[in-house]
């Protein structure tokens, strides 16, 4: 019979956990750990992350010996886009008012989508900027600017 | 107090224009979010939340509680009409619900499920009213060990309910606690984890977590596949069953009732277990048994009567001992804090008008339910035809606003970013993101109540074990484990969520 990939899914999520339980022992051994009487800060999170280090370890064996797990395969070019459209949108959001960077969150989102072509997401953000501006700023007082003072500046300045 | 009165400064609390008015857009949106698929009630609450903080914790309580059943309503209006669940606990509705409309008797399918989830609804608030404040007399009973020993239990309860491996459940619902652990310890107020970043040293905000996992990754993972098309065919009529039709319902709704009403109250019970067991057991003393499967209306009426009992009740271990059966009751709990009200076995006698106003609003938001579920069909229908294309950006912006609003900072934007390709990644790996969800807001009071417990047991651990009431308790949670651990059982569980889903 044949085997499946050595690195399938359930090994990759094994080793993930393994890698985040360790991460957190090797910070929280630092950490005071108190008289036993009176656990001090650093007790239960090395605890916990023994036990996460530990499951970790069950789920990758588990893995290893499974023939029919799949492989990762993941889209990283749609992980790339939506995030950068919502970390556009952070960096944006305070300067340049909500209107923009709503407006840069869905023209970068929408790159996503066969469906979506440029005309269209211009017209989407446009109308999700103006509908979000009136809700969430009109009505919600959300303390951000519609239009921020980086997209004022010119007008101002002249 | 005693029962009426209770009763009647709850109703006094839901009718109040204010909290009636947010009844009404709980449920309206919950029916909303239901409709519309890659949308689930936990993403949407998580979305809202921080605009609630506005509102008094009733009217809070009381919208985003209609957000939760009013997407088991919702979620079943696309289950019968196109064979698409909008939520997870109206699987099963499709089955027979989508072979009904198929014959012609889609309104008969709709009529059933409003008829029969708002009968559930209403026995289930009664129900509710009878038990949960004896449930919370027993939780005054309750002293650090025994906390911790029921939180374990409920960790274990969503890791046995989350589909997939359950090694992987165990260490998601790990990893969700050692995330709860990042920020300022509550004894000595040192800052664990946070890697000199001020930011964090309030913790990760378990809605941001939340609306990454279940919102973003969710997203990122429909676009792999765009556009499926969806075609309603036929125009929904005959909204009015005949008599022999409602007669035909009456003991499946009360089974279904019956059953939802005891798995909801359950830690990590909810209407998503409600469904299936009531389905499995229509199925099983249905006769003649062909009949399931094929357009029964016994195959609509009980796994609706179950999810909206279910749905209900899950609120009692919430409200009377803090612990959420599922990551919409853990969001419900964290809703809570922010309002400085602390869930647990004095809210009942403390802040009678939280818990009498939600139990109340909960019945008439199930009739407001009715009333615009069934004469409003026609709109939820059309919004079925919105393409997924002008829905993903906008459910983008709203989670970068809710994030942005929990404390004002772009940080939160960041988080939210990362824990969408977290939740992704999640998926892809097939590791259910509910037990992190609930760990994450467990952690800091498992923590909590553990280092209490070893302190008043001056440094003994085995005080967990000592304690009747803790022993107990963590036996359950060890059994349970074990249990499933069992073959036969494993593959029974693999098969209720494979062959449905």
């Amino acid at each position: 019979m044949q085997r499946g990939p050595r690195l399938n899914i359930d090994v990759l999520a094994g080793l993930l956990f393994v890698a985040l339980g360790a991460g957190f022992l090797a910070f929280a051994v630092q950490l005071p750990p108190g008289p036993p009487r009176r656990l001090g800060p650093g007790s239960f999170p090395i605890l916990i992350a023994s036990l996460v280090i530990a499951a970790g370890v069950c789920v990758a064996v588990a893995g290893l010996f499974k023939r029919d797990a799949a492989p990762l395969a993941l889209d990283w070019r749609k992980i790339a886009i939506i995030g950068s459209s919502l970390i556009a949108f952070a960096v944006l959001l305070r300067g340049a008012g909500l209107v923009a960077s709503t407006l840069a969150l869905v023209m970068i989102s929408s790159l996503a989508h066969p469906a979506l072509d440029w005309k269209r997401a211009l017209a989407l953000g446009i109308c999700l900027g103006l509908f979000s501006s009136a809700l969430f700023i009109g009505l919600l007082r959300m303390p951000v600017p519609v239009v921020g003072p980086l997209l004022s500046f010119k007008w101002l300045g002249g | 107090m005693d029962l009426f009165q209770s009763l009647a400064l709850g109703f006094g609390q839901a009718l109040a224009p204010a909290n009636f008015v947010w009844c009404f857009v709980g449920v309206l949106i919950g029916t909303l979010v239901g409709v519309l698929p890659g949308l689930g009630p936990a993403a949407t609450i998580a979305m809202l939340l921080p605009f609630t903080y506005g509102l008094s914790p009733v009217a809070a309580m009381i919208m985003l509680a209609g957000i939760y059943y009013g997407a088991q309503y919702g979620g079943s209006t696309t289950a019968i009409l196109i064979n698409l669940p909008g939520e997870a606990s109206s699987v099963v509705t499709a089955i027979d619900g989508y072979k009904m409309a198929r014959q012609g008797r889609a309104g008969t399918a709709l009529a059933t499920s409003a008829i029969s989830s708002f009968v559930a609804g209403t026995i289930a608030t009664i129900l509710l009213a009878l038990f949960a404040p004896a449930l919370a007399e027993v939780g005054l009973l309750f002293g650090p060990a025994e906390y911790f020993a029921l939180m374990t239990l409920g960790l274990v309860a969503s890791i046995l309910l989350a589909s997939g491996s359950m090694m992987k459940g165990v260490a998601m619902a790990l990893a969700g606690i050692l995330l709860g652990l990042i920020g300022q310890d509550v004894q000595t107020a040192l800052p664990r984890f946070t890697f000199r970043i001020s930011e964090l040293e309030d913790g990760i905000g378990f809605v941001v977590v939340a609306m990454g996992l279940f919102g973003i990754g969710e997203i990122i993972r429909d676009l792999e596949n765009p556009e499926k098309r969806i075609a309603i065919t036929q125009a929904v009529t005959g909204l009015v069953p005949s008599r022999a039709d409602l007669i035909r319902m009456i003991a499946p709704t009360a089974r279904g009732t019956i059953i939802g009403s005891v798995l909801g109250i359950l830690p990590g019970g909810g209407a998503l277990l409600a469904s299936f067991a009531a389905y499995s057991i229509e199925k099983k003393i249905a006769r003649p048994p062909e009949g399931m499967g094929n357009g029964a209306i016994e195959g609509v009426a009980a796994p609706e009567s179950a999810n909206n009992a279910g749905a209900q009740t899950s609120f009692v271990p919430m409200l009377t001992l803090g612990i959420p059966s599922n990551a919409v009751m853990a969001l419900m709990i964290g809703a809570l804090i922010v309002q400085g009200v602390a869930p647990g076995p004095t809210l009942v006698t403390e802040k009678p008008e939280i818990f009498w106003g939600v139990i109340a609003s909960m019945w008439i938001g199930n009739a407001m339910l009715v009333v615009l579920n069934l004469p409003l069909i026609g709109i939820w229908v059309r919004l079925l035809a919105v393409p997924f294309a002008y829905l993903y950006p906008a459910i983008l912006l709203f989670c970068a606003i809710g994030a942005f609003s929990m404390s004002n900072s772009t940080f939160d934007i960041w988080l939210l970013a990362l824990f969408g390709a977290l939740g992704y990644l999640f998926a892809k790996l097939e590791c259910e993101p509910s037990p992190l969800i609930l760990g994450l807001v467990l952690g800091p009071m498992m923590e909590e109540n553990f280092r209490r417990a070893i302190q008043l047991s001056k440094g003994d651990y085995w005080t967990f074990l000592q304690r009747p009431l803790s022993a107990t308790l963590l036996a359950c949670a060890a059994l349970a484990l074990l249990v499933v651990v069992l073959p036969s059982i494993r593959s029974a569980r693999a098969g209720a969520f494979t062959s449905n889903g």
